[in-house]
């Protein structure tokens, strides 16, 4: 009797252990595992275990070609007491994110605003000529002849021929001069995906909502875009600070085009430069990987902060 | 919708700056400049400039009379005269005058004190004796001058020509200049040139006929050449081509009889005997008209048209250099012989058969008597709308014994332009040739390359050329390189000659533009050119006002006319097979035309032929193993042992190597090297995964330290202390970078090292010489500087630190020897004793950098006083402002440098030269011209499996043969901007290299310094750099800049030391060496308890001293 209520008993929860539970629940969705599974896979071992090992690296002294040695908490302890240059190469970091982070993200928002009130075929050609700089790879070396040291650069032989200079000014290798044009450069670039995404995100926002909206008394244009265009679009909102945020913090190669490398008195060293430096240059990779576990660490705290902000869009 | 109307306009304004962005990206590629003329330092250097061609020497033969009629100033000669080597009067080597006793068999000299001095063989280059086969017959060496004393009966002109047997196996031929009564009588012959003579090793099939060997999947490979030299009479002409037939030169007796001239040869390149030197009276070839003519006269009849024999051109009989060789070609699927799945060696030509003097000779018999044209499948789309020439020469039978022109029109064998292939009978564009051939005798054909009747064009642009340059120098002078279009320079005033050149130069090239046009009958874009510059020119000549502004167009048009030029002379021409076939009817006409079966010989293949020609290719191209691309059977068979071999170059080094490797290592030794061509940057993580090679190409020498301080590359000291004669090929200053804590790392491969560049003309223009010394340099920057013009000094300052006897580091552990601790700073410490283990001394060298001391802060200043004072260029692009003669002088890297001029600045070609840095007279009165050396290296790679193999290979590889071989392989494939740069002094030599650039790079290869590179070296040239800015920026005092960076290296290179537990001394001087020494004693006893065997290799004393050490 007891034997046949057990059976009967249907089977809940409570009866398992969690392990159990979840073992069974995967059974029962079996298909969905196996569709995410191939991206699992990749995701794991191309994402998930490089981060694990380059931040167990961040413990050792490895020089690439030997077995690495632990060395526990040395890299952090020297990376944040016994380098000035790392701190620089902070402050430069934070200048850059600062710029082509907010700057070009309100920057795209507003050109991909204003573009998307032209006719469909304008739009799409100046979309192109706003979208070019990101998709023609080093276009920016343009500027390297522009500002080029060279007394026949564009820029020194025009204000050479105006008077207003004798000597040519080395534009990339001149304190002065490198990070207002790095700046420049960098705002320049970065017109890229997060734009596109917003023309795409303008145009999916259903145009019933600005009638409705105009019937419950929206008053302007500014309260159209905080109240209905800003919420409608939160996704590619997101995404483009997603975006935004990793090319800010991961902005060095144009530096590195443009000035050379390092730049002169490190004042363009952004941490991706520092990193690059101990990991290419110096064969240290275990305190490269230092470096980029506190780099990851930066773009995952403001990436929680962009979020936030976010959230309070439209309210 | 009004609210969207400034929306719209911010967005277009937007994108139009956008756009302009973009623009500028496309545009800013184009920028090029050009031009100019100067002079160099010395008076002979005037000389070699203003020589007189040989069209205005040749022009005094003749004057004009009041009536017009023409007079022979000079007559021919009467007869010939013969000068027999063994008369040489004497030999010169710039050291001794030599005479020849004819008694005692022995050259002599006259010595200081007057004494006569007999020389024995050993002693002298020249030579005098029986060689190959001749008696008496004259050693010509690559240098020195030989002169002949001759007796001419009256005065008269004589061309010239000389029996010569070429010595040497270099690609390059043999170039002597000429004086007469110690004058060279015109420009041409300073650059007498004399071919040398290759075969080709041809296996034989089994009928006898020669084939190609064929790699394992059916490839031919390319034959090796070998020289062929035989007695050669041959008479002195234009190495140009501008001039057909020999020169002749002027013997001026002054109206007296019996006078005795002199005629020396000054050897610049390559080594000849000589039999003999005729002069005689030069007779032009006769006329084709003349030819038929006598073809008539003696019945000569056509040969039948069936009387047909055909040869395939990609197997010359001989050729003049190397670089004419049999390639293979695939334009056509009807080309001779085609395969759609193997590389058939098919055409001659289709790289380089193009330059003037190259040429290559073909042997033939026919099978009946009578007349024969000529025919050849050939593709000629290089020129377009133009012809290319060649010269036929001829030899056998009715020819004569040596090669001869047979008439006057076989100069000008034309080929016209044409995209697809052509069957081209020889003829003149007026008329096919027609020759007498005789059954049963061997003929020889050569076909020279020749300018042709173009050859007069092609001079007068060239003149034309340099006389425009000559304005642009002088309009440069006064306006500087970027003239203000608004000012008036009153050009008419100043400089009414250079106006007027300008006009008549517009003249000149409209002429010749209308000339080609009328010869090719159509207008294409190669005289197109010619009309653009023309119209400049006319522009400025008659509108003054726009000179300035039209200043930088002439610039680059200069430019432009001289890759016109370059192009024009390049008379390439590709040749699949030619065909000798009967005349058919007899008609001793010049306008007859071959008629060869189509169905025979076609010219191009048929639809349908090409397309399952190009099918089956695309098919076969998937079984198609490139690695093993020149892999025979014999090297299978031999190869039982393998090394794995990678380099990061191009593809086509890649290809020279694997042949060379193939064809020579492998087949020797039995090793079979696998090649491969990695990406640079490949072989860290391949190291990484321990897939890497067994031996790596050309790694910078940085890297190679960077590599072998974390052991991933093999010490090979053992080897090198085996095989010390490699030590020979390559100076201190390329093997001592590769050496680290007394291991040799790798041999040096290729080196790279700043000379010095200079225009001759502006120098000459300028009366300035070539600067020897720094200071030499600085005293003509007034001078250029008043004439708009600059200095480009690449920063390099270890260059100047070597020069003072400064040092990149301060001296280490090996100047640490007992006598040197006295009165150093370190005198008295307890350790000297421990400094006389090499080893031991060698971890206590490069631990502080040498910056800090007075000689190493006081050159620094003096450097940054060329930027800072002098106003010296920090950027600039060298090659381009050398060629437009606004930088006259460029301090920068040789071999890439020459490389650059040779192929881009094609129109200053001869007016510049190179030459040793600049140098630092040193307390001592001595001026040091050091340069810095950067090296790249072979290496051994850890994880070697057969270490002895790949040194095998190592060593072979950095032989000077090797290396020489590669080099001049590369030249002839690539062309003349491909010198290859090799660290082997004694490879030097062998390549192609003038005597006089010879020299000069061998004397600053003597001057290297060496730079080892240590743990932590990086940081150094970036904080020079720093230091450099900082004070060329911002004006701060270059000494403080410096010395405030010592301190700021030193630690790092602690700081990197400490990590390979290398021995460290503190900056602060607080340590003393001392301190460094107990600490170093105290690890290896650390690490002596723990393994015995660490101390291997220290001398006794080393170990006494760290048994007893106590911490």
């Amino acid at each position: 009797m007891s034997q046949n209520e057990a059976v009967k008993r249907p089977v809940s929860r409570k009866d398992m252990t969690k392990w159990q539970w979840t073992w069974k629940e995967m059974k029962r969705n079996k298909t969905a595992y196996l569709m995410v599974g191939p991206f699992m896979i990749l995701f794991f071992v191309f994402t998930v275990l490089p981060v694990a090992f380059s931040i167990f690296l961040s413990f050792t002294e490895f020089n690439l070609l030997e077995w690495p040695k632990m060395v526990g908490v040395d890299n952090y302890v020297r990376l944040f007491l016994d380098d000035e240059i790392f701190i620089l190469a902070c402050k430069n970091t934070l200048i850059f994110a600062a710029i082509t982070g907010p700057v070009s993200y309100i920057l795209s928002f507003l050109i991909a605003w204003f573009i998307n009130e032209l006719p469909p075929k304008i739009r799409a050609v100046v979309t192109l000529i706003f979208y070019a700089p990101s998709i023609s790879g080093s276009v920016y070396m343009v500027w390297s002849i522009m500002f080029s040291g060279d007394s026949y650069g564009w820029v020194n032989g025009t204000l050479m021929n105006l008077g207003i200079i004798d000597t040519p000014i080395l534009w990339f290798q001149d304190e002065a001069y490198i990070m207002p044009l790095c700046c420049v450069v960098a705002l320049w670039t970065s017109l890229g995906t997060a734009f596109l995404s917003f023309i795409a995100g303008l145009q999916t926002i259903d145009k019933s909502l600005f009638e409705a909206a105009a019937v419950d008394g929206i008053r302007n244009r500014w309260q159209e875009l905080w109240y209905i265009t800003l919420p409608t679009m939160r996704p590619q909102l997101m995404f483009g600070a997603v975006l935004a945020i990793t090319q800010s913090f991961g902005f060095g190669g144009v530096v590195t085009a443009l000035c050379g490398f390092p730049s002169l008195n490190y004042c363009a060293h952004t941490i991706m430069h520092h990193l690059d430096d101990y990991g290419g240059q110096r064969f240290e990779v275990g305190y490269s990987s230092t470096i980029a576990v506190v780099l990851f660490v930066i773009m995952l705290g403001s990436n929680m902060i962009i979020k936030k902000a976010l959230s309070k869009v439209g309210q | 919708m009004k609210r969207t109307g400034t929306v719209r306009i911010m967005a277009l304004f937007l994108a139009v700056l956008m756009l302009c962005g973009a623009f500028g990206v496309s545009t800013s590629a184009a920028s090029t400049s050009d031009s100019l003329i100067g002079g160099t330092s010395s008076e002979e250097l005037k000389a070699i400039l203003n020589a007189a061609s040989y069209l205005e020497y040749s022009s005094k033969f003749y004057t004009t009379d009041n009536a017009g009629n023409q007079i022979t100033v000079y007559e021919k000669g009467a007869e010939a005269i013969v000068l027999d080597a063994k008369d040489v009067f004497s030999y010169s080597d710039g050291k001794y005058t030599y005479r020849y006793d004819k008694e005692k068999s022995s050259f002599y000299y006259v010595d200081d004190a007057g004494a006569i001095v007999y020389v024995t063989e050993s002693e002298v280059a020249v030579r005098l004796g029986s060689y190959a086969d001749r008696e008496d017959v004259l050693l010509s060496p690559a240098n020195g001058t030989l002169t002949w004393e001759v007796t001419i009966p009256q005065t008269g002109r004589y061309a010239m020509e000389i029996v010569y047997y070429p010595l040497g196996e270099n690609s390059t031929s043999i170039e002597r200049t000429l004086y007469i009564n110690g004058k060279v009588p015109f420009d041409q012959a300073r650059y007498l040139t004399l071919s040398k003579i290759w075969e080709y090793e041809y296996p034989l099939d089994e009928d006898g006929n020669p084939t190609f060997k064929q790699d394992i999947n059916g490839n031919e490979i390319k034959p090796s050449a070998v020289t062929a030299p035989e007695w050669t009479t041959v008479s002195f002409t234009d190495p140009n081509g501008f001039y057909q037939g020999a020169f002749e030169f002027v013997f001026d007796n002054e109206g007296k009889s019996n006078v005795t001239h002199t005629l020396a040869l000054t050897s610049t390149r390559e080594s000849m005997y000589i039999d003999s030197i005729r002069l005689y009276p030069y007779e032009e070839a006769q006329s084709y008209e003349d030819v038929l003519a006598m073809y008539e006269a003696n019945g000569w009849q056509a040969a039948s048209s069936d009387a047909q024999i055909r040869f395939e051109a990609e197997k010359p009989y001989r050729v003049s250099d190397t670089s004419v060789f049999a390639a293979n070609d695939r334009s056509s699927a009807v080309n001779s012989p085609i395969s759609s799945g193997s590389q058939l060696l098919n055409v001659l030509g289709n790289t380089s058969y193009d330059t003037i003097g190259q040429w290559a000779s073909y042997k033939f018999t026919v099978p009946e008597d009578g007349l024969y044209s000529i025919s050849i499948r050939c593709k000629q789309d290089k020129l377009a709308g133009m012809y290319t020439s060649r010269t036929i020469r001829l030899a056998g039978g009715i020819y004569g014994d040596t090669l001869a022109v047979p008439f006057a029109e076989a100069y000008n064998a034309r080929f016209n332009y044409d995209k697809a292939w052509q069957i081209a009978t020889l003829g003149d564009g007026e008329s096919v040739f027609q020759f007498y051939f005789q059954k049963g005798v061997e003929y020889t054909m050569a076909l020279d390359v020749s300018l042709g009747t173009l050859a007069e064009t092609i001079e007068t642009v060239e003149d034309s050329l340099n006389i425009i340059n000559n304005c642009y120098l002088e309009i440069l002078k006064l306006t500087g390189a970027e003239p203000d279009e608004y000012r008036d320079y009153k050009f008419s005033r100043v400089m009414p000659e250079t106006v007027r050149n300008l006009l008549r130069q517009y003249k000149v090239l409209d002429g010749v533009s209308k000339e080609l046009t009328e010869l090719s009958g159509s207008k294409g874009a190669h005289v197109a050119t010619l009309d653009k510059v023309s119209f400049l020119l006319y522009t400025m000549g008659y509108h003054e006002d726009k000179i300035a502004a039209n200043l930088s167009d002439l610039k680059s048009y200069i430019g432009t006319l001289g890759t016109w030029l370059n192009s024009s002379k390049q008379q390439s021409l590709m040749m699949d097979y030619i065909v000798v076939c009967g005349v058919g009817e007899t008609t001793y006409e010049a306008s007859y035309e071959a008629q060869l079966d189509e169905k025979k010989y076609p010219e191009n293949a048929s639809f349908l032929q090409s397309i399952g020609f190009e099918i089956s290719s695309f098919f076969m191209s998937f079984f198609v193993d490139y690695d093993q691309m020149g892999i025979t059977d014999d090297i299978v068979d031999v190869s039982d042992k393998s090394i794995e071999v990678w380099l990061a170059t191009g593809r086509d080094q890649a290809n020279i190597w694997r042949g060379i490797f193939n064809s020579e290592f492998t087949a020797d030794t039995g090793i079979a090297i696998d090649l491969k061509l990695v990406t640079a940057g490949t072989l860290l993580p391949s190291v990484l995964a321990k897939q890497g090679p067994d031996v790596y190409m050309g790694l910078d020498s940085s890297s190679v330290i960077n590599y072998a301080i974390r052991s991933a590359v093999v010490p090979i000291t053992k080897y090198v202390e085996q095989d010390s004669e490699i030590l020979n090929d390559f100076n201190d200053a390329c093997m001592g970078p590769l050496i680290m804590l007394g291991e040799y790392y790798g041999v040096p491969e290729t080196v790279s090292f700043s000379m010095m560049f200079y225009r001759k003309d502006a120098l000459a223009n300028l009366g300035i010489s070539v600067p020897q010394t720094w200071d030499d340099l600085l005293t003509a920057v007034p001078v250029l500087q008043s004439s708009n013009m600059l200095i480009g000094l690449t920063r390099n300052y270890n260059m100047f630190l070597y020069q003072a006897g400064g040092d990149r580091w301060e001296k280490g552990g090996s100047g640490y020897g007992t006598e040197e601790f006295v009165g150093t700073q370190y005198e008295g410490t307890k350790y000297t004793d421990l400094m006389q283990d090499e080893k031991f001394s060698s971890y206590f060298d490069y631990m502080t950098i040498g910056y800090g001391t007075n000689t190493a802060l006081d050159t620094f200043k003096y450097m940054c006083r060329f930027y800072t004072d002098y106003g010296f260029p920090v950027t600039f692009d060298a090659a381009n402002r050398f060629r437009t003669g606004e930088m006259p002088l460029v301090i920068s890297d040789a071999v890439g440098m020459y490389n650059q001029l040779t192929v881009f600045a094609t129109e200053i070609r001869g007016l510049w030269m190179f030459t040793k840095v600049p140098g630092t007279v040193r307390s001592d009165g001595k001026n040091y011209q050091t340069s810095i050396a950067g090296v790249t290296a072979v290496i051994m790679m850890n994880g070697v499996e057969d270490a002895d193999s790949s040194w095998e290979f190592i060593k072979w590889q950095v032989s000077p043969d090797v290396q020489s071989y590669y080099g001049n392989n590369m030249v002839s494939l690539i062309g003349p901007s491909a010198k290859y740069a090799t660290a082997n002094m004694n490879a030097l030599l062998k390549m192609s290299w003038t005597t006089e650039e010879y020299n000069e790079l061998y004397s600053q290869f003597q001057e290297l310094a060496l730079i080892p590179n240590y743990p932590g070296a990086y940081i150094i040239d970036r904080y020079l750099e720093f230091a450099f800015l900082n004070s060329y920026n911002d004006g701060l005092e270059p000494v403080e800049q410096l010395e405030g960076y010592v301190k700021t290296i030193n630690k790092e290179i602690t700081r990197k030391r400490e990590e390979f537990d290398l021995p460290v001394l503190e900056d602060d001087r607080e340590k003393t060496i001392d301190d460094s020494i107990d600490a170093y004693l105290a690890y290896l006893k650390e690490i002596s308890e723990k393994d015995p065997g660490a101390l291997d290799g220290y001398s006794d004393l080393v170990k006494e001293y760290v048994k007893n050490y106590e911490v």
